[in-house]
């Protein structure tokens, strides 16, 4: 085994381009010659050349990527294998089946394809996989070792619940894929491959179950996927906006969830789970805007308790979108709308704050956000220290210094906290950012600004589909029998039919009499 | 995206209508607690009582916290404008709870208000009407009633408060007041507010009600009257207490031990007035039906025998209608229909009123009245018979 020494390459990029797509020759020291190029300056790749056979003396090359392939496995079912098995039988080979017969009975790997051009080789050499290629032959042979370090399954760590399943998808696709199987045990149940961008080569996973979800949408999803060239695909947000119907606008149109149930969950209500090779988000799609106010334990709970969390939660939606906008459009310009005492707390707090209610309510805002976005990006160690010191010394010293009326800190620090109740991460970035917008609105014109506002909110969300699906459904366009099951939580046995989809094939979820 | 161009257009009109100017900062404004109606020579006096804002934590609480302004001008408006000159906020005049109007300008004119209190939008029509019997309106202001901060704020509070309580007083709004002065068949009344001294210190307290006819103050109802008039509408009151005289004295030989004073109280009334219209022949019927409990008894005889309890249901009715009767007397001798006796005649018998509507004043005095009231004994509380009963 040696590493490929970093000796100046004698060939131009162009030549490595052009090299990529010419076949597997037959002459061994051609395909030497043309990986060695390839793999210049790589310095985890490994070329191993040996020859099979005390006879025929067959050169053979094995390649394969240090560091993402089971050395252990290579040198176990490979290496020593050929090394052994293939020296003491020296039965003179055919050339051309030779290759079949190492296939078929001397390598003990479960993996193992044929491959036919130095582009094949280079994509699975990059995937971990080994490859073997013989003298005489224009065919390689593929042996599935691929093998990475991971973080393994752990617990979930932004969608946290207290009952319902503890783990979480990682970064490794194939453990992705074997958290939704676990759960859903069917072969209905399709897990498409498909290889994204241009350079990175990505993996990225369709799954959907073939009998559920539409058709023409699961066609459209792969439609869209394949047409992206991006160079690389390194997390499933690149794929957001190349999905999208709508791509101008802040409004999501996919969810994206740490959480297998989640995942299976919208897979039997025939949607599209989209995972990426490296990321530990699922994407799905395609989905409504009040589906964000869903939480998966929801489900996992007494139905009269998950319902009125989920009422608790829409209101905590209005609240962390409306609470700064209506406080200040109220005090602004509509204060016989204020019982008196609480004019007079108001009064009383606001009393020598330099600043008008609006410019108030933006600059708190706008801290709150920055304290936020520091708290995230900071390091562990430090993040919570900055929570207090923003939250305690600079709230109340900001109160104390009268730059800001303590009533406004107040409801801040609540709608802020209204905001952390939305379950998708996605949703309350939506929120936070429309809350300026209509505070602004709200600083001009009160409350009829407000209202406008909300309506400009809202004729855009109509005008948005997700992979064909109303954005405000079942709201809008009015579907009763839905809603029950997205404003409330419907008790499981009521759960007769599955959400509609258009184009979908099969929306029984309960077979109620004989059937399977 | 051509078609929303005009929809954006169309949502970002309210912008040149409305905007910035109509805004008004918290820190500008100054909230009116109560105003006052009076009248000085031939100019109106205005007069508001004004809320300081609280201090902010860590501040000294200032006192009083209110204070008084009067204004006089031609009007009222006028009055409420020129405030201003004196003044660096401005007042929230909605956010008053209540009004009071002073005895001279309610004997005057209610002309001289009622316009103001309609057309002005910055008038609620929950506001709480009181008459200053005997007082100004700017003095009842300057009164301290602990532990309210505001006396404008504690007349409210009364009024709604003593409903369930002493039950005596029928709260009248701004609507009320207007629905009584310009419908015929019936006259507005307000509750009277008069300044008491109770060791040194000044208070406030509800005591009778004004009467109207037409535009003017024509007299008032004493406490008992009010009642009276309360009693003649179901659920003007929500409860009220009153005293008889215990059935068993007199009925049994038994010598007098500590009183012969029992307490009731009325919880819950329903009643009807309804005209019985014969040929030319008027009469009110009344019937009033009642229930309650004992609360108090300072008797030792058994009271929760059959018949006792009957005889005391027949002395309640008897106090009832009592109270009933001296508020018709009382409407009757000031030729003010404030029982709305004409309103009922006209529902019902429209045809007839359309006949005797013009000669309405000179009927109603002679008018007699069939009171039928019944009460109900509930139970007596916690004790069966009078504590210290042998």
């Amino acid at each position: 085994m040696r590493y490929i020494s970093k000796k100046k390459s004698t060939k131009s990029h162009m030549d490595a381009k052009n090299m990529v797509a010419q076949a597997i020759s037959a002459d061994i020291q051609v395909n030497i010659d043309s990986l060695k190029v390839l793999l210049n300056r790589c310095s985890d790749a490994v070329i191993r050349e040996f020859t099979l056979g005390r006879e025929s003396n067959t050169r053979c090359v094995l390649l394969y990527f240090d560091g993402i392939s089971d050395k252990a496995e290579i040198e176990e079912h490979l290496l020593k294998r050929l090394l052994q098995e293939l020296d003491s039988w020296d039965e003179p080979q055919e050339e051309l089946n030779c290759l079949q017969t190492i296939k078929s009975r001397v390598l003990s790997l479960s993996q193992l394809s044929y491959i036919n051009t130095l582009e094949e080789v280079c994509y699975h050499l990059n995937s971990g996989d080994a490859v073997l290629l013989l003298d005489g032959s224009n065919q390689g042979l593929a042996a599935g070792t691929r093998f990475w370090e991971s973080r393994g399954i752990q617990t979930p760590e932004n969608e946290l619940t207290i009952q319902g399943p503890k783990d979480s998808f990682s970064e490794t696709l194939r453990y992705n894929t074997a958290l939704i199987r676990r759960r859903l045990k069917t072969t209905q149940l399709k897990t498409e491959i498909l290889i994204i961008g241009r350079l990175s080569k990505t993996d990225v996973l369709l799954s959907y179950i073939e009998d559920i979800a539409p058709h023409s949408m699961v066609e459209l999803v792969k439609e869209r996927l394949l047409k992206i060239k991006l160079d690389g695909i390194l997390d499933s947000g690149y794929l957001e906006e190349f999905l999208a119907d709508s791509k101008w606008t802040i409004f999501s149109q996919v969810e994206y969830t740490e959480r297998p149930d989640r995942a299976c969950a919208h897979l039997l209500e025939g949607g599209v789970a989209i995972m990426v090779d490296g990321s530990p988000m699922a994407l799905l799609a395609p989905i409504s805007f009040p589906q964000f106010m869903i939480s998966s334990e929801d489900y996992y709970q007494n139905f009269v308790a998950g319902s009125i969390y989920r009422l608790l939660r829409f209101l905590a939606f209005f609240a962390a979108l409306l609470l700064p906008s209506l406080y200040v459009a109220i005090i602004s310009y509509h204060h016989e709308m204020i019982p008196t005492t609480l004019y007079l707390t108001i009064a009383s707090t606001r009393e020598g704050v330099p600043f008008p209610a609006v410019i108030e309510a933006l600059l708190l805002e706008l801290t709150f956000e920055l304290l936020r976005e520091a708290g995230l990006r900071l390091p562990r160690a430090i993040g919570p220290a900055v929570s207090i010191v923003g939250a305690l010394i600079i709230g109340d010293a900001a109160v104390k210094a009268g730059l800001v009326s303590s009533l406004m800190v107040v409801v801040v620090a609540f709608t802020g906290i209204s905001s952390f109740v939305i379950p998708a991460y996605n949703a309350s970035v939506i929120i936070r950012i429309s809350r300026f917008g209509i505070l602004i609105a709200a600083g001009l014109m009160g409350l009829p600004g407000v209202i406008m506002a909300l309506l400009l909110m809202l004729i855009r969300m109509e005008n948005i589909k997700s992979l064909g699906k109303p954005y405000l459904s079942p709201l809008s366009p009015i579907n009763t029998a839905q809603l029950s099951d997205v404003l409330l939580r419907r008790p499981w046995p009521m759960s007769v039919q599955r959400p509609h989809l258009p184009g979908m094939l099969n929306r029984t979820r309960q077979k109620q009499k004989g059937g399977l | 995206m051509m078609r929303c161009i005009p929809i954006m257009l169309l949502l970002l009109s309210p912008f040149i209508l409305s905007g910035c100017y109509d805004k008004l900062e918290v820190s500008d404004t100054i909230v009116v607690i109560a105003h006052g109606w009076d009248i000085q020579g031939d100019n109106k006096l205005l007069s508001a009582q004004l809320a300081l804002t609280p201090p902010r934590e860590g501040q000294l609480q200032r006192d009083p916290k209110y204070m008084t302004l009067c204004s006089t001008a031609p009007s009222f408006a006028q009055a409420a404008r020129e405030l201003s000159l004196t003044l660096p906020r401005q007042p929230l005049w909605s956010m008053a709870d209540t009004i009071v109007i002073s005895e001279k300008l309610a004997l005057r004119d209610t002309t001289l208000f009622i316009d103001t209190a309609t057309r002005n939008p910055h008038i609620r029509y929950n506001v709480k009407l009181f008459v200053a019997r005997g007082v100004t309106p700017a003095e009842i202001f300057e009164v301290q009633v602990p532990p309210e901060n505001y006396s404008g704020t504690a007349l409210e509070k009364i009024i709604r408060i003593q409903t369930g309580q002493a039950g005596i007083y029928m709260p009248i709004d701004l609507k009320d007041f207007i629905y009584r002065n310009s419908t015929e068949g019936i006259e507005p009344v307000i509750p009277q507010i008069v300044l008491e001294s109770q060791k040194g210190q000044k208070g406030i307290r509800l005591q009778g009600t004004a009467v109207f006819k037409g535009h003017q103050m024509v007299g008032e109802l004493d406490p008992a009257q009010t009642r009276g008039l309360a009693l003649m509408k179901s659920g003007a009151i929500n409860s009220t207490i009153f005293n008889i005289k215990n059935p068993l004295i007199g009925r049994e030989e038994e010598p007098l031990k500590m009183s012969n004073n029992l307490c009731l109280e009325l919880t819950s009334y329903r009643v009807k007035v309804k005209p019985l219209i014969n040929g030319s022949h008027i009469k009110m019927q009344i019937v009033l039906e009642g229930e309650g409990n004992i609360v108090e008894d300072n008797n030792t005889s058994s009271i929760c025998e059959p018949e006792t309890v009957q005889d005391i249901e027949k002395e309640a009715a008897r106090a009832l209608k009592q109270d009933i009767q001296m508020c018709i007397k009382q409407a009757q001798g000031l030729n003010s229909d404030i029982m709305g006796w004409g309103l009922a005649i006209n529902r019902i018998h429209p045809r007839t009123w359309q006949k005797i509507r013009d000669y309405w004043p000179e009927i109603f005095p002679g008018i007699p009245a069939n009171i039928q009231v019944k009460y109900r004994l509930n139970q007596p509380y916690l004790q069966k018979d009078a504590f210290l009963q042998q």
